[in-house]
């Protein structure tokens, strides 16, 4: 059994183990319950880069293209939100991709377009950093 | 945060301005060291002065 707070929009804000009590009725969060165990329902959508995951990663510019795996068991197409640009990606047999170029520095910031749906924290979300040359 | 567009199938950041201000600053730096004519000179001059009249601004 999990609880998920939402946001007043719907979005998943956090979602626990534990029985939440720290949702904010002044926000008009709200609290739900789901007769789910915590790893199914965090393993509904990752990403992962290199088997690295739920973390910030660190590359040199042009350091060559980078491939993403997206994991959405059950799914046959998913929306992923990278930089607030939202692609639709297909899924298949729970698995998807997508490359990222190294060409220019910045920050990547890949999570789940629907947080509806989806809770964009812990493996949910990728950070990538993409340090200038010199 | 850069935004992100798709090219060729890849997905490529736009450039981030303060990361190329950034690099074209050493770069700037690298040319001080050097021999400069008068017209190089001038155009190292107006980059430093704009970089200075950003930092009054901000």
């Amino acid at each position: 059994m999990i609880s998920i707070i939402r946001a007043n929009d719907g979005a998943i804000k956090t979602y626990s183990e534990r029985p939440h009590s720290g949702y904010n009725l002044a926000l008009d969060e709200s609290v739900e319950q789901l007769d789910v165990d915590f790893n199914t329902y965090a393993q509904r959508f990752t990403l992962s880069c290199g088997g690295r995951s739920g973390e910030t990663l660190s590359v040199a510019q042009s350091s060559g293209d980078l491939l993403v795996e997206l994991s959405c068991p059950g799914e046959s197409t998913v929306d992923v939100d990278i930089n607030g640009l939202v692609d639709t990606l297909a899924v298949v047999n729970g698995k998807a991709q997508l490359t990222l170029s190294t060409d220019v520095p910045g920050v990547f910031l890949l999570q789940p377009a629907d947080r509806t749906r989806y809770c964009a924290a812990g493996e949910a979300v990728l950070c990538i950093e993409v340090n200038p040359n010199g | 945060m850069a935004k992100a567009i798709k090219h060729n199938g890849k997905y490529v950041l736009e450039a981030d301005q303060v990361i190329s201000a950034r690099i074209r600053s050493k770069e700037d730096l690298q040319k001080v060291m050097a021999k400069l004519s008068e017209q190089e000179l001038r155009e190292l001059l107006e980059c430093i002065l704009t970089r200075l009249n950003a930092l009054e601004k901000a």
